[in-house]
């Protein structure tokens, strides 16, 4: 009977072991299941809810330095914080410029773009968007906490607003935004972010005020799931991901899709083999400046003349003649994350174009994705003597917006910028490079293969460094155009 | 005097109900994946899915019951001598038809040897050697058609084994029916399932008997 | 008080110039430069050399003044004979023509298997016998007509009597119906002068040319003017111009060695768009599509396959759930798959693969061995590769010889929610699943028993609430009849569209009655119908036939018509009804769209053996029968629903193809139900007994 057993315990193990093989051989995935999810919605950020800070705060509050100091009562460290960032400092950590032999701090604060062109010598216009209060020269005192505007990330008033030299613009009640302090909405970023390059939509292509109230077709993300710009720039000890790449060279603090969504989103392999090569945002931002027309074009030279009607979209006296567009194709270069930069000083050639910033990547470098930029091209002035940009002062008194005079208004920013001025000033040819990330369609909306493949498509293979439409001729990898790292580093 | 005996080893039992578990889940997925207006789509799916899983584990499970009783010498039991037909069966017939009306004792005493009562023997004979091969082979034969759908047209085809199949399939619903009565006529209505769970039945004490 | 005059002088100054300054051009300097503009990558240019243009005789078109001769001039690099003579395209059948009724499609009037001889019942018109006394078409008639979706070569160019060219000057006494013709004007028989004429050549044009002038070609041959045809393809290029009876040619275009600027009309392998003149998959790549249901549209209209990259959520049909439906028209084209990419030349080497079939050393997997691109390209096969289709009855041989979508994809690797994949894979199409829903309108059926006055048969379309063509019917779209078609010896399941027709026929051997007849017979010269047609037909007694009211739903109303015919000399008017099944293969959805839902066939209610509409009416006495020609089965009972719909319910033999689920054999459940219910009651009359001899006994 022992021995019965024994089999007949063997003899139904083995049978139940086999049954489950056989039934797992023959129904591998036998059930069909819906395409897996493609978000890591553990990854969205859970809001908490914002501590009422009305009966925190004590008035009176009669100025902007006076609410900060009301703030560091309680919150001394984020003041501390704060004062290390670019946010407030308008430059950044120490960092190498490609093409350059320094490690210099870069920022707002001492470049060069082709918009108002630089923030010396025209402080108090310019410094309406720093975070602080009473930049109004080269002066300014970067150590004074109560300097810091908390209020233009954390009023949830509504009421708040700035002026020259970033001071609480009149008649805001002060209190009453102190009071209503919480976690940065899209409208306490857009309030800068939005109107960059001086009015709404102007400067970047993918923001704008139309993402204030956003709606699906313009922002998938802010539209249907309304998220705030601080939901994926998750912000620490208030140093805020993700980089301008007008201001910042490095490709450091990068955000990416792949934060919240997987490394193959897509149901398709076909479309994930793209993710290598194509950034998701070349796809997925099909137009830019869906809703706003945005500056594409900027021509300094012919300013100065007197108009009867000023049209901020087309002419005006003290800028010159631009050319808006809207909902309209970006372009498409190879990036890695890091760009070159025009530093102040450098020496141009007045007969080309001079990218005052611009992407770095190339077809051969594998950590290097297509992707879609504005681009903003200029005729800006420039030193006929010593060919390089000039920083003209165009703000205050004999500034040109004042006077309408380039030579004096060239003349009086020398002492701030340190560029010497020959006299003699041109006019040159510029560009200038804004990666896209927001204004994320649908993906309904999202390009199809023909958009890029095929006879009509939007890149330019060639210019790309293809032999031809990757789609018959092979991808990169396939062409062997990669140059693997170790072959680089020799 | 009544004394309780193991009828059923281990291993049996576990046979016993597994076979019973895999027989009926079959019956019912194999009726919604027949009759799939009354499951959706993903019940259909996964009703075929476990038909097939079950019905592998059913199959293995029975040649692995023939393989015991062949090793063990066990076979024997399950065959119906002459006289099953004859007049034990027909004393076997009468006491079901007559004599259990009239409270009449049993006519047989059931021991671990001779556990099957004649016309157990002549059913099981039948579901053993015809039903349950019949329905194993259909079934995997129509399941071949997942490695090589050629197979079956050796074997009359697909038509022809779905119709044997589903036959078969009425016929096992009838006589689990049957089987399922027959275990409230023995010494009391439960005695008999609580048999084939505990293993032990209670008879009445004879000399010898019973597997020590 | 200077400075008063000043301001004053400004303001005067500013007042004068007001006028001037209001022009907002004056007052806006406009850019100083234009790097912004994004220049597009140009494509690169055609490799194709300059071309001498040459006549029939190998003269050069701007000297001699005559029609371009494509066989002449792409012939002095092309073996242009070979292209045209082994190619369907150009023959239409004409290679297999048989004597009137002994082609495969058995009807009597039929002398071939293609476009020239298979009698096509959406156009009706009937390419007539060589010696019929009243002939429907003769060879010129049929170019006239037909040769809109002909490329010409064949039948347009050969007679079918001794294969010689229609032009050689050939013996003009004998009256057939190769040197007859109708005259358009007065509709009556005259001899054509084929010398006059010239005959179609096998136009090049029309497929190698980025944008060739379909519209001009048709009218040429509209007018007769065959030998125009090609040059005439060429139209709106600034090579040639039409004048008042007939081309002449641009020689500033011309370069002195009588060769064009080939940059002008870019000569180039065919893409979709040049398939499209014909084949009609609706709209150009990018363009949302928007279409029309005619036979201008011809795959739209007998098969609404969209052959189109753009998304159906893009297009400007009134398409039920459209803005949820962001999948393309068709997943392939949107992938840049073109037609030539699966219909490619046979002898292509870079499509060929040598070592398919089997014909090869078993240790062979890939025969690099390949004709030169320099052979490839002088004697390119035009007998492209192609499927089974049930419509596509010419060079069947060439069947099944194109890769099919297994050549391409491993399906066993994609399909792992599909229990038992081989069976389904050896069972059905792989378009059964992938053409879930054909999302344009498509013909079900024709009915020329009554036609307009304006010979307009009597049509009904499947997948649209209300007429097509108009922006207020709603396309919910077609689920397609599931059919069986023969493929490789096997039945296997696949989608099609079924077109019913129903016409009259006369005489022995019977023929078609040919529509003027059939105008002449019903209408009045004015144009309406007949008194004894309204009598008849006017149901709602207002005197008039509405077009509801124009069907012949009764014994009544096919007699009183009859009668009529037979007036008009038909003899013995009788109603025939044809099926043609159409075999859908393009307009395959994304997988991601593709039928997943295993009850949509396994079950009682399965689409397989769901009733398919007919007709909305049906006419008493005549049964449609299935084409014999196509592949494909039908079997099943045709009944007249309570709404008088004309439907099928099919039934598929299920010793071809048994479907679980769905296909039961009756005795077996009646038998097995008995076998239960016997149990059930024998056993619960049992324990009844046991139960109430216990009691008795208890109480005994």
């Amino acid at each position: 009977m022992n021995r019965k057993k024994k089999i007949a315990a063997i003899a139904l193990a083995c049978a139940l072991i086999a049954a489950v093989a056989a039934a797992w051989v023959t129904h591998r995935g036998g059930v069909a299941t819906p395409p897996g999810d493609a978000y890591e919605w553990s990854k969205v950020p859970k809001k908490l809810s914002p501590t009422n800070h009305a009966a925190l705060v004590r008035g009176p509050l009669k100025s902007g330095p006076a609410v900060t100091r009301e703030c560091i009562r309680c919150h001394p460290e984020e003041a501390n914080d704060f004062m290390k960032t670019a946010h407030w400092n308008w430059v950044g950590d120490e960092t190498f410029i490609p093409g350059h032999d320094t490690r210099e701090r870069i920022g707002k604060k001492n470049l060069i773009n082709n918009f108002c062109i630089s923030v010396e010598s025209n402080w108090p216009k310019c410094t309406t968007c720093h975070a602080g209060y009473g930049w109004k020269n080269d002066k300014f005192d970067f150590k004074k906490k109560e300097n810091i505007d908390c209020l233009v990330c954390h009023d949830h008033s509504g009421g708040y607003a700035k002026d020259d030299s970033g001071l609480p613009a009149k008649g805001v009640d002060l209190l009453a935004a102190a009071q209503s302090v919480g976690r940065p909405t899209r409208s306490n970023c857009g309030a800068c972010h939005f109107n960059g390059g001086g009015g709404n939509a102007v400067k970047h292509g993918d923001l704008d005020g139309s993402l204030n109230k956003p709606v699906e077709r313009v922002d998938v993300h802010m539209g249907r799931l309304d998220l705030q710009c601080v939901d994926c720039h998750k912000t620490k000890k208030h140093r805020i991901p993700g980089r301008s790449m007008s201001v910042s060279v490095s490709g450091m603090g990068k955000m990416d899709c792949s934060d919240c969504h997987t490394k193959k989103p897509h149901e398709s392999e076909r479309l994930n083999e793209h993710v290598a090569a194509v950034a998701c945002q070349a796809c997925h931002i099909p137009f830019m400046a869906v809703k706003e027309p945005t500056k594409i074009a900027w021509d300094w030279s012919t300013a100065g003349k007197d108009v009867p009607v000023d049209d901020p979209h087309e002419y005006l006296k003290i800028k010159g003649s631009f050319v808006y567009e809207k909902n309209i194709a970006p372009t498409y270069m190879w990036f890695n994350g890091r760009s070159g930069r025009y530093l102040k000083g450098d020496k141009i050639d007045p007969n080309k174009i001079t990218n005052i910033n611009y992407p770095l990547g190339r077809i051969s470098d594998p950590g290097s994705r297509i992707w879609p930029f504005k681009v903003h091209y200029a005729k800006q002035p420039y030193d006929v003597g010593y060919n390089y940009l000039l920083i003209p002062q165009t703000v205050g008194k004999g500034g040109y917006w004042t006077d309408f005079n380039w030579n004096q208004a060239a003349t009086l920013a020398q002492k701030f910028t340190g560029l010497k001025f020959s006299g003699k000033m041109g006019f040159t040819k510029t560009g200038m490079y804004w990666p896209l990330s927001h204004m994320v369609s649908p993906k309904g909306k999202a390009l199809q293969c023909t958009d890029c493949h095929g006879d009509n498509g939007r890149l330019a293979w060639r210019a790309l460094g293809y032999s031809g439409d990757p789609a018959k001729s092979g991808g990169r990898e396939r062409m062997r155009l990669l140059i693997s790292d170790e072959v680089k580093s020799k | 005097m009544k004394k309780k005996i193991l009828f059923y080893s281990v291993y049996e039992r576990l046979w016993h109900w597994l076979q019973a578990t895999t027989v009926i889940a079959l019956i019912v997925t194999g009726f919604l994946i027949t009759y799939s207006s009354l499951v959706s789509s993903s019940g259909f799916n996964a009703a075929v899915l476990a038909h097939n899983t079950v019905g592998i584990i059913l199959a293995v499970n029975a040649g692995l019951a023939l393989f015991y009783n062949l090793a063990g010498g066990l076979l024997k039991r399950y065959i119906p001598g002459f006289d099953d037909f004859t007049t034990m069966g027909f004393r076997h017939a009468r006491y079901y038809l007559v004599g259990i009306f009239k409270g009449e004792a049993h006519p047989f005493e059931k021991t671990p040897e001779k556990r099957l009562l004649p016309l157990q023997k002549i059913t099981y004979f039948v579901i053993l050697n015809a039903l349950l091969p019949l329905m194993v082979v259909t079934g995997l034969l129509k399941w071949s058609v997942a490695i090589d759908p050629r197979i079956v047209d050796h074997f009359g085809g697909l038509k022809m084994l779905a119709t044997l199949h589903r036959f078969g399939a009425w016929l096992f619903v009838s006589f689990l029916i049957v089987h399922i009565y027959m275990t409230t006529t023995g010494r009391t209505p439960l005695s008999s399932i609580v048999g084939m769970i505990t293993g032990y039945e209670t008879v009445e004490e004879e000399n010898g008997g019973g597997e020590s | 008080m200077k400075k008063n005059i000043l301001l004053l002088f400004v303001s005067a100054l500013a007042v004068l110039l007001m006028p001037a300054a209001a022009k907002p051009e004056v007052a806006v300097p406009p850019l100083t430069f234009d790097s912004y503009k994004k220049a597009p990558e140009k494509a690169r240019a055609s490799v194709h050399p300059r071309v001498i243009f040459l006549d029939k005789n190998g003269g050069k078109v701007t000297e001699t003044k005559s029609a371009l001769s494509l066989m002449r001039t792409c012939g002095q690099c092309h073996d242009t004979a070979f292209i045209s003579r082994k190619n369907y395209h150009a023959l239409a059948g004409f290679d297999e023509m048989s004597p009137a009724g002994k082609t495969p499609s058995g009807r009597p009037w039929d002398t071939g298997t293609g476009l020239f001889g298979r009698w096509e019942p959406l156009t009706y018109r009937t390419l007539s016998t060589l010696y019929d006394s009243s002939p429907d078409l003769t060879t010129a008639d049929w170019i006239r007509t037909a040769g809109a979706r002909h490329v010409g070569g064949g039948p347009a160019m050969f007679s079918r009597v001794d294969g010689l060219p229609l032009d050689a000057n050939r013996q003009k006494n004998v009256r057939n119906n190769e040197n007859l013709a109708h005259d358009p004007k007065t509709g009556k028989l005259a001899d054509w002068d084929w010398d006059k004429s010239g005959t179609v050549e096998v136009n090049c044009l029309l497929c190698h040319v980025k944008s060739p002038n379909n519209t001009e070609r048709v009218r040429t041959l509209r007018a007769g003017k065959f030998r125009w045809a090609s040059t005439a393809t060429l139209a709106g290029e600034g090579l040639v111009k039409k004048t008042s009876d007939g081309w002449e040619w641009n020689k500033a275009a011309f370069g002195a060695d009588g060769a064009p600027d080939i940059s002008s009309f870019e000569i180039s392998d065919p893409d979709s768009s040049n398939c499209r003149i014909c084949h009609g998959r609706a709209c150009k790549c990018t363009d949302p599509v928007v279409f029309k249901n005619s036979l201008d549209n011809w795959s739209v209209e007998t098969s609404g396959e969209i052959f189109s990259p753009s998304r159906i959520s893009a297009s400007g049909m009134n398409i039920e759930n459209k803005e949820k439906l962001d999948i393309p028209w068709d997943v392939h084209a949107e992938r840049l798959v073109d037609c030539s990419s699966c219909h490619y030349s046979p002898n292509n080497p870079a499509y060929i693969n040598k070592t398919a079939g089997g014909r090869t050393p078993a240790h062979l997997q890939f025969d690099s061995r390949r004709s030169s691109i320099n052979d490839y390209l002088i004697s390119p096969d035009h007998n492209f590769v192609k499927g089974h289709t049930a419509q596509g009855t010419a060079d069947r041989r060439l069947d099944g010889s194109m890769r099919n979508c297994r050549d391409c994809h491993d399906a066993e690797k994609t399909h792992d929610f599909l229990p038992y994949k081989k069976l389904h894979f050896n069972n059905i199409s792989c378009q059964t699943c992938h053409i879930p829903v054909v999302r344009a309108p498509l013909r079900r059926t024709t009915d020329w028993t009554l036609p307009t006055f304006g010979l307009a048969p009597r049509v009904q379309h499947r997948g649209i609430d209300g007429p097509v063509n108009e922006a207020s019917s709603l396309i919910y779209g077609y689920r397609p009849a599931l059919l069986l078609h023969e493929d490789d010896g096997r039945y296997r399941l696949g989608p099609y569209n079924i077109i019913t027709t129903w016409f009259w026929t006369e005489g022995a051997p019977e023929k078609p009655v040919p529509l003027e007849t059939l105008r002449e017979a019903l209408f009045t010269p004015q144009g309406d119908f007949r008194p004894e047609v309204v009598n008849a037909l006017d149901t709602n007694g207002d005197g008039k036939i509405s077009p509801s009211e124009r069907k012949l739903d009764s014994e009544k109303k096919i007699s009183a018509v009859a009668a009529l015919l037979k007036k008009a000399g038909v003899k013995s008017p009788r109603i025939r009804a044809e099926i043609q099944p159409y075999t859908l293969s393009h307009g395959i959805a994304p997988g991601s769209e593709a039928i997943r839902d295993c009850k949509l066939c396994h079950s009682g209610k399965s689409r397989i053996n769901k009733e398919i509409v007919l007709s909305s009416y049906s006419i008493p006495g005549v049964s449609p029968k299935l084409m014999p020609d196509s592949i494909t089965l039908i079997k099943g009972n045709m009944a007249v629903t309570k709404n008088h719909a004309l439907t099928i319910v099919q039934r598929i033999d299920p010793a071809v193809l048994y479907i679980h689920g769905t296909d039961r054999t009756r005795w077996t459940d009646i038998i097995g139900l008995l076998a239960v219910a016997g149990s059930l009651f024998g056993v619960a009359a049992h324990a009844l007994l046991r139960i109430i001899s216990a009691r008795r006994r208890g109480k005994g």
